[in-house]
């Protein structure tokens, strides 16, 4: 997990990317994961950890190397972003062998 | 009081030379002197190209306990389903290749659903439900409502534990039934 001031200077570092963006005041997280796995994914149904790491590991079907999540909150320290930090590294093991990538950032708004 | 002389002299000096006159005898203490002088790194070598493991034999031992059935237990209602279970799980024990690259992936058990075993025992198959399957299902007496079926993948999964017990999960990882199968013979006998 990255925490960034720049979005854009931050996405000025990658060449070529996919990206995700969200604004979370205080997520908790059967919503958090909802969301997240909506847009990932369009499943609505989605209420638990190991259902979004499999729809992530999904990403190893894009084009693009790197997939940056940026997600804009007014609380860094919310345990829902430390829980879905853990399952950003497990998802990037999987993609090791498709040369892609996730990476996390926290832009605190 | 000789004898205690004797004794304490044969204790002090003659028993240890004859003990260490042994160990410098004893044929296994020379094999592993030898073995210590001697330079192996080429024979290992050797031996690391002869050892090939393919991913088929990781297939089968990682399922080596598992035994195919011709009927799933607890029962399920919709045959489709309990057909499609029984299909993969043919094709896992006889390590046939698998549509999707996340098939036979390690289940991390995020949520602790299922009971804590170290990273790698559990690994997660794609079930994929025919179109025609029912809406509404029991395994054993519990009531089910399929889940939505978006993308390739849809939302049912079987997880292998240890390679030899069988999860189901109709609801993505939510909730799992943990399944056997049978045969119906020798159910019957």
């Amino acid at each position: 997990m990255i925490l960034i001031e720049n979005r854009e200077v931050f996405l000025k570092s990658f060449k070529s990317y996919h990206l995700f963006e969200f604004v979370f005041e205080n997520p908790e997280k059967i919503n958090f994961i909802k969301k997240l796995s909506m847009k990932f994914a369009g499943f609505n149904y989605i209420n638990n950890w190991d259902a979004l790491l499999d729809v992530m590991r999904g990403f190893y079907k894009l084009e693009k190397d790197y997939i940056i999540i940026i997600i804009e909150t007014k609380n860094k320290n919310n345990v829902v972003f430390g829980q879905f930090d853990s399952i950003v590294d497990d998802v990037n093991e999987f993609l090791k062998s498709s040369s892609k990538k996730i990476i996390f950032a926290l832009k605190i708004g | 009081m000789k004898k205690i002389f004797l004794i304490a002299i044969l204790s002090v000096f003659i028993f240890p030379l004859y003990s260490q006159n042994n160990i410098e005898k004893n044929p296994l203490s020379q094999i592993s002197e030898h073995f210590d002088k001697t330079d192996f790194s080429s024979i290992t070598k050797d031996i690391s190209v002869s050892i090939e493991v393919t991913q088929k034999d990781v297939c089968k031992y990682q399922n080596q306990y598992l035994q195919y059935g011709e009927k799933v237990y607890p029962t399920i209602s919709d045959k489709k389903r309990e057909k499609a279970i029984l299909d993969l799980i043919k094709k896992i024990i006889n390590c046939e290749p698998l549509p999707f690259k996340e098939d036979g992936q390690t289940f991390l058990n995020k949520e602790g659903k299922l009971p804590a075993m170290p990273k790698g025992y559990y690994q997660e198959y794609t079930l994929i439900i025919p179109k025609d399957a029912d809406n509404q299902f029991y395994i054993g007496d519990t009531l089910y409502n399929a889940y939505p079926s978006y993308g390739e993948r849809g939302p049912e999964r079987i997880v292998i534990g240890g390679g030899k017990t069988i999860y189901y999960t109709p609801t993505h990882y939510d909730t799992f039934v943990e399944i056997k199968l049978i045969n119906i013979k020798s159910d019957s006998n």
